[in-house]
């Protein structure tokens, strides 16, 4: 909910305008391949602008539709101009070289050529900053207001109730099996469904605990240093090959994935996006420092349980190639992290802050406890979709009724046309009229579709489509679902019927 | 941990811990767990009358009002996500570092 003074900042502004400027920086525009080249061009389809300016503030629901998925793409480019990044040949060919990885030594050493300075001086554009800057809290309540209204912390707390609270809370987060380990390894195309939840991994471990590094500037007495040492064991405590990310990049490595930082940028769900921009979005607003802290609590106290499982799981459906270190690490250090942000973080913080900070903390917990829950049901959907789409293309005649009755919109596309990954926030039925393309539900999953064939597209499932060599005609009509909420993430796969609206 | 529905009916929200109840009050916008014995002489507060318009609850005994303001102060440890409400009460035997999950 705004405040009177937020209103009236708001109120003062062209957001409209502001939006306009930041999507025209050619770093944003589509671009002429799904993966992106650089971690400075990321693509955020400026054409859906107008779709996230009608919502500006989301709902649980609706926080995973296709505004959502701008708005958190922008938010991630936002917080991220925060942090440094080079393009990634210039120093991940010396790191390659020193672990002995000769088979990806390029015959030539690497250049900043001049389009990479130039993409990396735009990225980091003072001018670029500064919009970003201005938008991020319409964003900010627009992505995340909605968790204000869905939790409360209720009732009267003390250091020791609280204490006793999340640590029965974290063993009910510990208990019973991963649903979503299980989907992946009885998916038909297990290895495919697995490296789904890496690319997921990829965009949050790329940067790990660059957010928890907004927190230990400045000074607020000794949890801050303990703070610190967490901190130091991501980083490797000072060895890159020892760097939690460096170690996620061998393990992306050891199954043919590409390492490079945002390669998969078009690929990762909003809902996946939306973890890596909660923490940096508490940890940018120093506001929100006590929800931090209880966020962290969630993420130490239960990733020792879930990385333990997920190193079971990539053995199970890699076989022992597979580099499971930055899993198992986790499985060790986590352990300790847990109780150093329980018991040297958050209890002194809440002793000398009191109950203002205890609910904080609480609310932190739960607010990253819901957005991790809505986020493994989002992937599931995804990967049950995807790990379906080959089976799911049909056979249409162009006289079918679903097209004929459901005013279908008509796209003509040129040849090697792409759309980036997007989704829509009600299903439809594609297809395919003259000529062909292929039609991507992943960077694993993509079949190709010829003149006659369609694919049904779930409500909320991210696609992207490659023209062929011909001009391509494809139609898509938008359906109605039966039963299921449209925009609930984990709604599986239901019987649609023609509606007469079309998006 | 209890857990609750959000619900505008005190009778039914009535969960049993050992010898302690422990009730639901029923204002959606300001839900909170309490104890279902009247601080007085220990009537049964959730078969009280709610008084919706001026936030509080007299106890079917004696006929006390308690104003939510006073009542805040003894709820319960709680969180609502959603309709959902998770209540941390203590055991049968009132210690406080072990709890009643259900």
């Amino acid at each position: 909910m705004l405040q009177k003074n937020e209103r009236a900042w708001q109120a003062s502004l062209d957001y409209n305008a502001l939006f306009e400027a930041f999507c025209n920086y050619d770093l944003f525009q589509n671009g002429d391949a799904l993966a992106v080249g650089n971690p400075f061009r990321r693509f955020i389809r400026p054409q859906d602008l107008n779709f996230m300016l009608k919502k500006p503030t989301l709902s649980r629901k609706d926080f995973v539709s296709n505004a959502g998925l701008m708005s958190q793409r922008i938010l991630n480019v936002i917080y991220e101009q925060d942090l440094v990044f080079l393009p990634d040949d210039l120093y991940q060919t010396q790191l390659k070289n020193k672990m002995g990885n000769d088979q990806q030594k390029p015959e030539t050493a690497p250049q900043f050529d001049e389009n990479l300075r130039t993409d990396f001086h735009k990225f980091y554009d003072p001018h670029l900053k500064s919009l970003g800057s201005l938008l991020r809290p319409w964003l900010e309540t627009q992505s995340f207001d909605w968790l204000n209204q869905e939790i409360s912390v209720i009732g009267n707390y003390t250091p020791e109730t609280m204490r006793d609270y999340l640590l029965s809370r974290l063993e009910h987060e510990n208990a019973g099996d991963s649903a979503l380990c299980n989907l992946i390894v009885n998916a038909k195309d297990p290895k495919n469904a697995a490296k789904m939840l890496l690319v997921q991994f990829a965009g949050d471990f790329a940067t790990e605990a660059s957010a928890m590094a907004r927190n230990v500037l400045g000074n607020y007495g000794a949890p801050l240093s303990e703070l610190f040492t967490i901190l130091i064991d991501e980083y490797g405590y000072g060895l890159h090959e020892r760097k939690h990310s460096t170690l996620f990049d061998k393990t992306l490595e050891s199954v043919g994935m590409n390492s490079n930082i945002h390669h998969y940028w078009g690929h990762y769900l909003s809902s996946s996006l939306a973890l890596t921009n909660y923490f940096h979005y508490i940890s940018a607003n120093h506001t929100l420092f006590y929800r931090y802290v209880g966020a962290m609590l969630y993420t130490e106290g239960t990733l020792h349980v879930s990385n333990r499982r997920q190193s079971k799981m990539l053995r199970s459906v890699f076989g022992k190639s597979v580099h499971t270190e930055y899993f198992d690490e986790h499985v060790h250090i986590d352990q300790h992290h847990a109780v150093m942000a329980m018991d040297r973080v958050i209890m002194p913080l809440v002793k000398q802050s009191g109950e203002f900070a205890i609910h904080e903390v609480i609310r932190g917990f739960e607010e990253f406890a819901l957005l991790q829950s809505i986020a493994d049901q989002d992937l599931m959907a995804q990967i049950t979709w995807a790990d379906q789409l080959a089976q799911n293309v049909e056979q249409i005649n162009i006289a079918d009724p679903r097209l004929v009755k459901g005013n279908p919109q008509s796209f003509h596309e040129t040849p090697s046309e792409i759309s980036q990954p997007h989704l829509h926030d009600d299903p439809e039925l594609f297809a395919v009229v003259n000529n062909g393309l292929d039609f991507h539900a992943s960077p694993f999953h993509h079949v190709k579709l010829e003149a006659g064939q369609a694919v049904h597209i779930p409500a909320l499932r991210q696609h992207a489509t490659i023209i062929g060599d011909q001009p391509c005609h494809y139609q898509t009509v938008t359906l109605k679902s039966e039963g299921q909420g449209k925009t609930d993430p984990a709604a599986p796969l239901v019987k649609t019927t023609i509606s007469q609206s079309v998006s | 941990m209890l857990e609750f529905k959000v619900t505008g009916n005190m009778r039914k929200s009535l969960r049993v811990v050992g010898k302690s109840r422990y009730f639901l009050y029923p204002d959606p916008q300001r839900p909170m767990v309490l104890n279902a014995k009247c601080p007085h002489r220990g009537g049964p507060l959730h078969l009280g009358t709610f008084d919706c318009a001026n936030h509080s609850i007299t106890c079917p005994w004696h006929r006390i009002k308690y104003k939510q303001k006073q009542l805040e102060r003894s709820s319960m440890p709680a969180v609502r996500v959603g309709s959902t409400i998770r209540a941390f009460v203590p055991d049968e035997d009132g210690m406080s570092a072990s709890y009643i999950i259900s």
